[in-house]
Formats: structure tokens, C-alpha cells, sequence
């Protein structure tokens, strides 16, 4: 019975929306704000990305030049829950809030995920210095640069 | 001058101890390692499991597909995780479906982990989980009049999913909660959703059994544990070997 129970909880949430609001914004994050993905956005995202979201509905939060980002993709079988931050162009932050794979959660240590600060999006779609992988877990390595991009892309849209 | 002795008879005694309880987790992971160091020449990740028990405990539950009957059209979780409207492939969604409801021009599919909102053509507007504040494990969805509610903990919270809001319990007493009764999923439905591909490999059942994570939290801490243990052999094994050598 253990066991059977156990098998179902193999994903692990490392960090919550509140948590991760107060490391983008301090003690009083902004309100949440609602993107609606048109089918013109899209087909824009799918050029300049080569993907857009299944959602047509997303949320972020902006205060000024900066814009925080909750985002999904799927490693291998299983959504990874992202929360990237976004200043004035250039990644500031990216956390891994939730990871339901079974391997390839090293993506959320620091030596990893501090790569990704002060990238921006390359005039090809892709990030300004290419990342090292870590050997295991290439399909959420990639999962995190293909969300990476997109959240620089997502706050180009909304702040032009 | 006789403390000694009684010192190295006590690092012994637990030494023995320790050992004995070690001796299993050693085997278990040591044929583990030993037989992930060599994936891809076993052809570990090309191989697949096909015991029933294993795969339902990891959460495919082919045979069985509770859906709910919402009008027309049928929302089901299917064996690959994805939950489907009518035979149309809709979004990943994690853990067990749990209730679902149509409210304004919105279905509300409630998996265990995870709230989907979708369009009446099938089109995923949202997915809302943990991180964007959903309180789970979701036991079931209902409606009081056309306000949205969830359960988790056995109680009932009100979903504010404009402003992603679930602080709010729901009225006790009086108010009427309505919830779809899950069906069976008609044959001819079942039959146009596609049959998953097999997924759970040696590979990935014996990592899970290496690190613990079979048993999800429980099972990592408890590796942990076991390597703490490994750790107190290793420094009573030290001892008492530079004890005994001190002797003589």
C-alpha cells in the first residue's frame, strides 16, 4: 500500500507564487496582471520562438521596467512549473518552482539556473550566450531555455 | 586503562547493528548503481514494463477512465495523463480527475495537482496549480450557483480565478454545493482516444528505486538516512581499527 501510494508523489514543489513574488518585488509585489495569447500572438511567438504556449490565457506582474513570470513546459512526460524574472530586457532571475520528472531536477540548483542572469533574446530567437547543460537532464535543460525565452518575449510584448 | 576495551566493545557491538540494518540498502542500492552505470548497453531505456501492478501504482490507469458528461461533450483523463475533451487532446494534467463543471462558457477540469480551464471548443485557457496559488490536492469541483469551488483538506474554497484567489472557504451551511457524478466513458469515446505508448522503462523505475524517490519524499529522506548511516559505519569502523591498532 505504500508503495502504491508513494508512486504518485514523486513531483516536489521547491517554491510557492508568494515566495517567489517577494524575491522579484520585495515585500508588496504588484497585482497580477492577464495576457490573452490571440492567434496573432501566437503565430508571432511560433515565428520568432519556434513555439508558443498551449494556454491562451497566461499572468505576470510588472512593476516599471521589470516583469515577473510564471510559465510551464514539459521536460520528458511532466510540466515544469518556472518563475522567471525580467529587467528592462535581461533575465534577472530564474527559479524552478515545481519539477515532476523524475530525473533532471539539478535544474533547480543555483550553479544552473544563475546562468541564465542578465541574458537577453538573441535578433534569432535565442538567448544572448548559449548555457552548459547538465549531463541527465538535457530535456529540462532545454525546457528551461525554450521558457527562458519565451518569458523575454512575453515582456517585450507587453511592455512596447 | 579499562576504558578503552569497554569502548571499542561498545563501537563493535553497534558497528554489528548498524551493519546488519545497512546490509539490505547496500545490496539495493549497489545493484541499482551498478546496473544504471550500464543503461545504454542493457538497453535499459529501450526496455518497458509491462506488469499491470507497477504501471497503475505509477498512475496509468488504462482500464479505468472516469469521465464526466458536461452537456454534449465528454472530459476524461486518459492513461498518458492528458485530459481529453470528447477524443481531442486537451493539456497535461497532473494526479487523478477529480470533478469537473461548466460554468459561463468554461469547462473546469479538476485533476488532483492542477485546475484546467477550457474553452467550449476544447482549447486549454489556463492551467492552475500550486504556483499560481490552487490549494492541493484537489479532492473535487463543484458550483455554488455559478461561483466556482474547490476542495482541498476536506474543506471548501471559493476560486477567484480572476485574481487566481483561493483564501476564501466557502459558506458553511446552506449553501448548495453541485458536483457531476463521474461516469464510465462510453465505448465508442474510449475508442477514439489513442492508446499511450509505453512509457515506464527500466531505466526510470530502477532511478526511482535508487534515490528513494519510488516512495516519493518519504523514500529520498529515508535514502538519506541510509547514507547517514553508511557515514556511521565508515567512522566506527575507522575507530575501532585505530583503537585496536593503538593496542597493540
Amino acid at each position: 500500500m505504500l508503495l502504491m501510494a508513494a508512486f504518485s508523489a514523486v513531483g516536489e514543489e521547491y517554491l510557492g507564487r508568494e515566495a517567489f513574488l517577494r524575491q522579484a518585488f520585495g515585500d508588496q509585489p504588484p497585482g497580477m496582471h492577464t495576457l490573452w495569447l490571440t492567434e496573432e500572438t501566437r503565430t508571432a511567438a511560433k515565428a520568432a520562438l519556434g513555439w508558443a504556449p498551449a494556454a491562451l490565457r497566461l499572468r505576470y506582474w510588472q512593476a516599471g521596467e521589470r516583469t515577473a513570470w510564471i510559465l510551464e513546459d514539459i521536460g520528458k512526460d511532466k510540466p515544469i512549473t518556472l518563475g522567471i524574472v525580467v529587467v528592462a530586457a535581461r533575465i534577472e532571475r530564474v527559479e524552478v518552482l515545481a519539477f515532476r520528472e523524475s530525473r533532471g531536477w539539478e535544474i533547480r540548483y543555483p550553479f544552473f539556473t544563475s546562468q541564465f542572469s542578465g541574458l537577453a533574446l538573441a535578433p534569432d530567437g535565442y538567448l544572448s550566450q548559449p548555457v552548459d547543460g547538465i549531463t541527465g537532464a538535457t530535456l529540462s535543460v532545454r525546457a528551461v531555455e525554450r521558457v527562458a525565452r519565451l518569458a523575454l518575449w512575453l515582456d517585450a510584448q507587453v511592455r512596447s | 586503562m579499562r576504558r578503552r576495551p569497554r569502548l571499542v566493545g561498545l563501537l563493535w557491538r553497534w558497528h554489528r547493528r548498524l551493519g546488519v540494518l545497512a546490509a539490505f540498502f547496500v545490496l539495493v542500492l549497489s545493484a541499482t548503481g551498478i546496473v544504471l552505470n550500464h543503461t545504454a548497453e542493457l538497453g535499459l531505456d529501450r526496455r518497458f514494463i509491462d506488469w499491470p501492478w507497477v504501471i497503475k501504482a505509477y498512475g496509468d490507469d488504462s482500464g479505468n477512465l472516469p469521465a464526466f458528461q458536461l452537456g454534449e461533450h465528454w472530459l476524461t483523463r486518459a492513461a498518458n495523463g492528458r485530459v481529453y475533451f470528447d477524443a481531442q487532446e486537451v493539456a497535461p494534467c497532473s494526479g487523478k480527475l477529480v470533478g469537473a463543471v461548466v460554468a459561463g462558457e468554461l469547462l473546469y477540469a479538476g485533476c488532483a495537482e492542477e485546475l484546467l480551464l477550457i474553452t467550449d471548443s476544447g482549447e486549454l485557457v489556463e492551467s492552475v496549480n500550486a504556483s499560481t496559488g490552487l490549494p492541493v490536492p484537489l479532492q473535487a469541483v463543484g458550483l455554488i450557483e455559478s461561483q466556482i469551488v474547490v476542495q482541498a483538506g476536506g474543506i471548501w474554497w471559493l476560486a477567484d480565478l480572476d485574481l487566481m484567489d483561493f483564501s476564501h472557504r466557502a459558506p458553511a451551511g446552506g449553501a448548495v454545493i453541485r458536483q457531476l457524478v463521474p461516469d464510465q466513458l462510453p465505448d465508442a469515446m474510449r475508442a477514439k482516444i489513442p492508446v499511450p505508448d509505453q512509457w515506464l522503462n527500466w531505466e526510470r523505475l530502477l532511478l526511482d528505486l535508487h534515490s528513494g524517490r519510488v516512495f516519493g519524499r518519504v523514500g529520498v529522506l529515508w535514502v538519506d538516512g541510509v547514507g547517514v548511516l553508511l557515514v556511521g559505519l565508515a567512522v566506527s569502523g575507522i575507530a575501532m581499527w585505530w583503537l585496536h591498532r593503538r593496542r597493540r
